[in-house]
């Protein structure tokens, strides 16, 4: 890949997950809102429930002075002191009566200082005279505790004589519902919040699902199967993706068949002419003794030239079956066996294989699960790139690693380039200053391929002997063998 | 006497270079550049061995092999340009009993006809070549009763013949030599690299599809029930045994 298609580096912020991004969205959302309402239904809660407790105060203050004036009026001998703790108050609630020059009071657990001065100016003041009320926090006597208390006060006129109610009341109950309230109401905004974040992450697994769906199909068709397709979807807007998706494999699929097609159908036309050359010019061959010497060199000329094409067209059909996906996989291949009858096959020594240079292992652990056929090309490719570039092969082994088999071609030539080693498994790469030895180019990138079908690879590394050393290594086959 | 070799290819070029080279090998050759001709050509004259490639203009290759099978028993060689597994399968399930394909080294054709037709003349004394006997002959030369039930079943190998009841079932030349080579004697196991050895003269690198195509062939002939094989039953990692019943 080149430079310039490297993808632009994530800025910061784009480290968190699109899922975690939706999660916190949601719950930062849901914060929000719940901290909004949670601190209007204080204030909201709080003003109504005080004003409620402060009028059913003032309403109770007033009958009670009404009452006080009533009985006064009945009996001014009354004692106040008698009728002022006989009246129900709230508890904790004390009256004040100012009349006649003297504070009456109904306990003393207040005393008349803890009027607020201005309520007391306010119902008493020459100029003003008029009911009030206050909030205050009063103390009871001997008592630390402050509690909240509605202080009510009002004159009343008893024949000419003026005189002053004033009601406490305590409202230590509102007080704590007052201070609940606020955690209640953080509490809830909490869940709230927790709420919105398990909404959030739902919504955005939700979201992403398809993505994944979309993802595992990607990875499926990248791994050639290309018969992945997405489900239809009728959902509007994930409509889009999944058809343009489908769409693209299609396309995809197509452009593969076509170039299999079409490397199916050169290749057919290029067999068909080759093949009627190679048996006109056996023929040739199976006769030379009837030509003269310069038209026998000619038929050597050609005969050699057309193994190479031969070679040549072969190794492109190969690797056109082997990309494909055609080839079978599937029979358990023992690899001494195969090495020994591939050299038996190519007439070369069997000492290149010699039987110390077979692990001392059963026979299962040699064995792998492959296509024999394919196998015994991809040797006889390293051996013939030993024949042409190393100076032939010097020795084939075999080593064990775990659950991996390897096998060595080794030769004694001037070795590979570190720098060329991946490179030479490259199509129609050829070693650079060599162009005059034949070859198509193509036998090491079949030996990959090989390779890699069977879930393996191919390496150069320097061989021990001096020159290069091609290393085939293939999972070993599972214990149990399938049926052969 | 030379073998009679029938050539079917439409690729007139072709054709004629395999003309030229195999009677060049001593080869009596006929050729055809259709199907039809070659059915023409099978009316009038028997042959020894068919050469036939798959890809021809009318009727093609494996329709080709479905028609003739049932009338002949010489050994055909498929010449296929296409290496596509299911069309090899299907052209062996048509009733090939080999395969090359192409681009093929001629020494290649050549080795796959020595191979059937020799297998062929020891299958059939009729048809006998001098080269043929002592090279595959059977050493089972006494008749062998292969199924006792329903027939019985009977194996003569000296006279090329199997019956059941006293009739003869058809067998092409290859499935012949097969059956015989599995009865040499009963009840052994070969594996499939043996079989293809020993009836296809191929070796390591053979492909063991063409034994398991033909043992398939075998059992629609001889089994009483060929989903459920009695007689010729596959030995699990191993290959095949002949179970005498």
């Amino acid at each position: 890949m080149s430079d310039d298609l490297e993808p632009p580096l994530r800025s910061p912020n784009a480290v968190l997950g699109l899922r975690s991004l939706v999660t916190a969205l949601f719950a930062a959302g849901a914060l929000l809102v719940s901290v909004a309402l949670s601190v209007g239904t204080n204030i909201t809660a709080r003003t109504y429930l005080m004003d409620q407790m402060r009028a059913a105060a003032n309403t109770r203050a007033f009958s009670h002075a009404a009452e006080i004036r009533s009985q006064l009026l009945e009996d001014s001998e009354t004692d106040l002191k008698d009728t002022l703790s006989a009246m129900q108050t709230r508890q904790g609630g004390v009256i004040l009566v100012y009349y006649e020059g003297q504070w009456v009071q109904s306990s003393n657990a207040v005393q008349s200082e803890v009027l607020d001065s201005n309520l007391k100016e306010i119902v008493m003041g020459e100029g003003v005279n008029r009911p009030a009320y206050i909030w205050t926090s009063a103390t009871k006597l001997g008592d630390t505790e402050k509690i909240l208390s509605v202080v009510t006060g009002t004159p009343f006129q008893l024949d000419g004589q003026k005189g002053y109610f004033f009601e406490l009341d305590p409202m230590g109950e509102l007080e704590r519902t007052l201070q609940a309230l606020p955690v209640v109401l953080a509490v809830v905004a909490a869940l709230t919040t927790l709420a919105g974040a398990l909404v959030g992450s739902w919504a955005s697994k939700r979201v992403l699902t398809p993505l994944h769906d979309v993802a595992s199909a990607t990875t499926r068709v990248s791994e050639g199967d290309m018969h992945t397709r997405l489900p239809e979807s009728f959902d509007p807007d994930l409509k889009p993706i999944v058809d343009s998706f489908n769409a693209m494999v299609d396309a995809i699929d197509s452009r593969i068949e076509r170039e299999r097609r079409f490397t199916a159908d050169v290749s057919h036309e290029l067999r068909s002419p080759l093949t009627a050359l190679t048996t006109a010019v056996h023929l040739l061959q199976s006769r030379q003794d009837e030509l003269p010497e310069r038209a026998q060199k000619a038929v050597q000329l050609m005969d050699t030239e057309l193994q190479r094409f031969s070679q040549a067209l072969s190794d492109l059909l190969e690797i056109s079956r082997l990309e494909s996906g055609t080839i079978r996989v599937q029979d358990p291949v023992i690899l001494p066996e195969l090495i020994r009858q591939t050299l038996n096959h190519t007439n070369r020594e069997p000492d290149l294989f010699p039987d110390e240079d077979i692990p001392n292992a059963p026979v299962e652990r040699l064995t792998v699960i492959g296509d024999k056929g394919q196998l015994h090309r991809a040797v006889v490719n390293l051996l013939q790139n030993a024949d042409k570039y190393g100076d032939g092969p010097k020795k084939v082994s075999l080593t064990l690693s775990p659950g991996v088999i390897n096998i060595h071609v080794d030769d004694a030539g001037s070795g590979v380039l570190p720098e060329e080693r991946e490179r030479i498994f490259n199509r129609f790469v050829r070693s650079g200053s060599r162009r005059s030895i034949p070859g198509t180019g193509l036998g090491l990138s079949l030996v990959a391929e090989t390779a890699a079908i069977h879930g393996g690879s191919v390496v150069c590394t320097d061989s021990p002997m001096g020159g290069a050393r091609f290393t085939i290594t293939l999972p070993v086959a599972p214990a149990e063998l399938p049926e052969g | 006497m030379s073998s009679r070799l029938l050539i079917l290819e439409d690729d007139d070029n072709i054709r004629a270079a395999l003309a030229l080279t195999l009677s060049d090998e001593g080869y009596d050759v006929v050729d055809a550049h259709s199907a039809e001709s070659a059915l023409e050509i099978l009316k009038a004259t028997s042959v020894d061995l068919m050469l036939v490639d798959l890809n021809l203009g009318g009727m093609d290759g494996f329709e080709f092999i479905r028609t003739v099978r049932p009338h002949h028993d010489a050994p055909v060689i498929v010449l296929s340009a296409r290496d596509d597994t299911h069309d090899i399968v299907a052209a062996l399930e048509s009733g090939a009993d080999d395969y090359v394909t192409k681009p093929y080294q001629l020494k290649e054709v050549t080795a796959r006809l020595r191979a059937l037709r020799r297998r062929g003349g020891a299958g059939k004394p009729g048809s006998s070549e001098a080269e043929a006997a002592p090279a595959a002959a059977s050493t089972v030369s006494e008749s062998v009763v292969l199924d006792s039930n329903n027939g019985p079943l009977t194996l003569a190998p000296e006279a090329g013949r199997l019956s059941r009841g006293g009739v003869d079932v058809h067998l092409t030349v290859t499935e012949f030599r097969l059956l015989c080579e599995l009865a040499d004697p009963p009840g052994r196991v070969l594996s499939r690299q043996q079989l293809l050895e020993k009836v296809w003269d191929r070796g390591f690198f053979g492909d063991e599809r063409i034994v398991d195509v033909h043992i398939r062939r075998l059992r629609t002939k001889i089994e009483a029930d060929p989903a459920r094989p009695q007689l010729v039953v596959t030995v699990r990692g191993l290959g095949y045994r002949l179970d005498q019943q």
